[in-house]
């Protein structure tokens, strides 16, 4: 056995991370750790990485007792880790990248020709090509990735952990890592992948160890179990599947026409974007992070302005409106990041509740805020979006953030605007939060009104979507609707390719 | 509920006290030094604060302008508008009332009217000029205003120097204007003591800018503009509008603090007559002190000022020096500003705290994820250098 943690602990404050957690990796095993968030496997991680010292506990490498203070002490015991957001130098080349912090030396120099052999080297032996003088700018995710894992094969990890690896890559991409995983594995390294997408766990791992609550639930061979079992296990009853009712559209709502948008420096980040919702209709926008949805949405609230092109809402112009003025015209907006546009983390509940609806009369009159109608104002929306807050009078920061989620997202809704925008609306939010919030969009739709649906996430898109836009570098890269989508069609064109049924 | 807000109320109050606390036996050990005894000495500072009703009431005046400055420090800083231009916005405020009050015509109202209008105004503006330079040229707002301090100051030096200086006085080469008519004079609360009707101004103005800050949607937005501009953006706040208008009634009403010291104690226009007292900076750090509270800030802008008015007394009647106040109230701003950095530094723990109990969310993620021990220090000290710079 490589390695064992026994009995691992960890406390902060009051909160217990992690209960009395035992994990065991076998040389070329690929274990995945899998539960919902807040579950504590970042937690055991970062123990595993040095980056968290456990409250009780011993970690044994090779039969050896060890104590991991910090990263470098854990890259000495051969762990390694991919983390989820890379942390790579814009600036510097692939070479540079991977060999920063164990750079080969001639005297005192940096022996730069050596490092891009080893660079090669190491390629070529894991076999995962990639150009080392290429720069990181610009540089798709997946590549991205690529470099992480080389940098840390580069330090000589014989344990490699992957924190949610897929989060940020398309489907193809996906598939392409998946079998870099197992070529890894055959090749005598030990994989520790945390996830929650259960079918990358039944298509790589060996075995899956399921947390909740901070314990270990269960330590399973794949070959015993089944996705089904995992996902109950998860979350401790079984999901279900969710049946959207069928629904009449409408007139056309949010009319958007040739929608193009530059950066600051000029280059172009939206093209011709041409899309509409109506009434009655959830529509989608599917796209890895970052090809233009972000701006996108920005545009369409009026906190970015467009340089040509034309939105309407129910045929007012809203084209490079102010934010008050496209919230009056029947827009409301669930950002894609709840503490930075969403919310003040240090404001209280009701602060944040009656962000959008303070100037209402629900709220204040003549300028003045009753902070009685505020607090109860909070309260209905702490009460029919399940948030679970002990008052309304607490911080913000003090909510988890699948609770923070449904405060923002309740309070979107009642802003009851004929067109609501969500991005993101589930990110990082566990699966019960998730399907509350799935539940009010499509109740949402039900009542007749349109919902623009933003979202990285492909499950949660082709779910509720009754149509769906493909963006891909700024540009739409397809449309397809509810009869006939299919997912690896939305793949191809998440990753540039083209359309080939219709056109 | 009830016992939440209780909580929250001593909690902000537990740091305020600690300070000056500290403050206070830190001092009593440099009056060690000088070689008396601390508890006789602070015996003597706290009857000349407030031992009697003279003490008591001069007290109260000095605090009058530092009050007014405390107020209007906290609502520029509450909304994260870090100027520290009060100093400046007193001397244009205390200049246009002094030339209002000598040389405009008509009846005494409407000059009483004019000189405070016309001091509002001219704060006012001064003060947003700042803000357009930060808008326009994304200049530091700290680093304007204190330039422009001096600018002030040595503006209205040129005028009162050059063009209105008092020339009848035999009080020696004073960069003054002439005294202004006793009819136009804040009259005094009390016959025969020095406390005027400025400090009324500055008690009502507490409970003007308490009620401002927290039950209108003006102070709303503007509290949750300075929490996170990025969410008032995004909830249609106009930022712009609020940026001005806070810096606006920040100015003007530093503007009123000197106002009130030419109409209330000296009754003229006195080149550096603000400078040399601090009153804006002493303003600023009963704001800090009180978490831009403005019932706190009354309470500490007496408390400070009768350190000062205290430790006058102790260099009147004993052999310790009159620094020894200034000790005291240095302590008290090292303190207040350590507590920035220690709730500054809180924060980030609750953040982590946080991050466990949702270990997926982007934010935290970007906040937490640590790489290596360089990458974290990099990240604080960009995050540090990015709140100095905002």
């Amino acid at each position: 056995m490589l390695l064992r943690m026994d009995n691992i602990v960890k406390k902060y404050g009051d909160l217990v991370a992690n209960d009395k957690v035992n994990l065991t990796l076998n040389k070329g095993e690929i274990l995945a750790v899998i539960g919902e968030n807040g579950a504590g496997k970042t937690t055991l991680m970062k123990v595993l990485y040095g980056l968290e010292q456990p409250t009780s506990g011993t970690i044994v490498i090779n039969g050896e007792e060890i104590q991991i203070k910090d990263a470098n002490q854990a890259i000495k015991n051969g762990i390694g880790m991919v983390q989820q957001h890379f942390m790579l130098f814009e600036t510097f080349n692939v070479t540079e990248n991977i060999v920063y912090g164990k750079e080969p030396r001639k005297g005192v120099f940096f022996d730069l020709e050596r490092a891009k052999r080893d660079v090669k080297k190491i390629s070529q032996e894991y076999e995962l090509p990639l150009d080392p003088e290429r720069g990181i700018a610009g540089m798709p995710v997946g590549l991205r990735q690529r470099v992480e894992i080389l940098k840390v094969l580069y330090q000589n990890s014989d344990i490699i952990i992957f924190d949610e690896p897929t989060a940020v890559l398309t489907p193809q991409e996906v598939k392409e890592l998946l079998k870099t995983l197992k070529q890894l594995a055959k090749m005598g390294k030990s994989i520790i992948i945390i996830t929650h997408k259960l079918y990358e766990v039944m298509s790589v791992a060996d075995r899956a160890m399921v947390m909740r609550a901070g314990e270990v639930v269960a330590d399973v061979r794949i070959e015993d179990t089944t996705a089904e079992e995992l996902s109950f296990l998860m979350v401790g009853r079984h999901l279900i599947e969710q049946k959207i009712p069928e629904k009449e559209v409408g007139q056309v709502l949010l009319n958007v026409e040739d929608l193009c948008l530059a950066d600051e420096h000029g280059s172009t980040i939206l093209k011709d974007v041409n899309i509409h919702v109506k009434s009655g209709e959830i529509v989608g926008v599917a796209g890895v992070s970052g090809n233009g949805q972000t701006e996108l949405v920005e545009c369409l609230f009026g906190l970015r302005k467009a340089v040509t092109g034309s939105i309407s809402l129910k045929e007012k112009n809203l084209f490079n409106k102010s934010v008050k003025f496209i919230r009056k015209a029947g827009i409301s907006l669930v950002p894609e990041d709840r503490y930075i546009w969403g919310s003040a983390i240090e404001a209280t509940l009701y602060e944040s509740a009656i962000m959008g609806h303070y100037a209402k009369p629900e709220i204040s009159s003549k300028g003045m805020i009753s902070g009685k109608k505020a607090i109860e104002f909070t309260q209905q929306i702490i009460r029919d979006f399940g948030v679970k807050a002990e008052t309304a009078e607490q911080t913000v920061g003090s909510l988890s953030g699948g609770n923070a989620q449904k405060l923002i997202v309740g309070r979107e809704i009642k802003q009851d605007t004929p067109l609501l925008i969500v991005a993101e609306p589930t990110r990082g939010v566990d699966v019960g939060a998730m399907e509350a919030i799935h539940d009010k969009i499509i109740e949402k739709r039900m009542n007749g009104d349109g919902v623009l649906l933003v979202s990285s996430e492909l499950s949660e898109i082709i779910k509720l979507s009754d149509r769906i836009y493909v963006m891909y570098e700024g540009e739409i890269n397809g449309e397809l609707f509810k009869e006939t989508m299919d997912e690896e069609e939305i793949g191809v064109l998440m990753a540039g390719g083209r359309k080939h049924a219709e056109n | 509920m009830l016992r939440i807000k209780l909580k929250r109320y001593l909690s902000q109050l537990a740091h305020p006290v600690f300070a000056i606390g500290i403050s206070l036996v830190l001092g009593a050990i440099a009056i060690r030094i000088v070689g008396a005894n601390p508890l006789e000495i602070y015996g003597i500072m706290l009857n000349g604060a407030f031992g009697n009703k003279y003490y008591i009431l001069a007290t109260l005046t000095r605090a009058t302008p530092i009050i007014i400055c405390g107020l209007g420090a906290a609502i520029a800083w509450s909304t994260r508008y870090m100027g520290i231009g009060g100093e400046g916005q007193m001397i244009v405020g205390g200049f246009v009332t002094s030339i209002f009050a000598l040389y405009m015509p008509g009846p005494e109202w409407l000059i009483l009217l004019a000189a405070i209008l016309g001091s509002i105004a001219a704060g006012g503006v001064y003060s947003v000029f700042s803000g357009w330079l930060l808008r326009k040229f994304k200049m530091s707002l700290a680093i304007t205003t204190l330039m422009l301090n001096y600018v002030a100051l040595f503006v209205t030096y040129h005028f009162v120097a050059n063009r209105f200086l008092d020339t009848t006085t035999t009080e020696g080469k004073l960069e003054q204007t002439k005294q202004i008519s006793a009819s136009l004079r804040f009259p005094q609360l009390f016959e025969g003591y020095p406390l005027h009707l400025g400090f009324i101004i500055a008690v009502i103005l507490v409970f003007l800018l308490w009620f401002v800050m927290n039950k209108t949607t003006f102070g709303y937005e503007a509290k949750m503009s300075g929490f996170n501009r990025s969410f008032s953006d995004f909830g249609g706040i106009n930022s712009k509008k609020i940026m001005y208008s806070v810096l606006f009634i920040s100015g003007a009403i530093c503007a009123l603090a000197g106002t009130g010291e030419v109409l209330g104690t000296q009754y003229r226009y006195v080149h550096n007559m603000y400078v040399s007292a601090s009153f804006a900076w002493i303003g600023l750090n009963a704001a800090l002190i009180s978490n831009y509270n403005p019932l706190g800030i009354l309470v500490s802008s007496i408390i400070l000022a009768g350190i000062q008015t205290g430790g006058s007394a102790i260099a009147r009647s004993t052999s310790v020096p009159l620094e020894i106040s200034a000790i005291i109230q240095g302590c008290i701003t090292l303190f207040i500003s350590a507590k920035i950095i220690i709730s500054w530094k809180r924060n980030k723990k609750e953040l982590k705290k946080e991050q466990i109990m949702n270990d997926e969310t982007i934010e935290q993620n970007k906040l937490l994820n640590t790489g290596t021990t360089q990458d974290v220090l990099k990240r604080d000290t960009e995050e540090l250098e990015d709140e100095v710079g905002a």
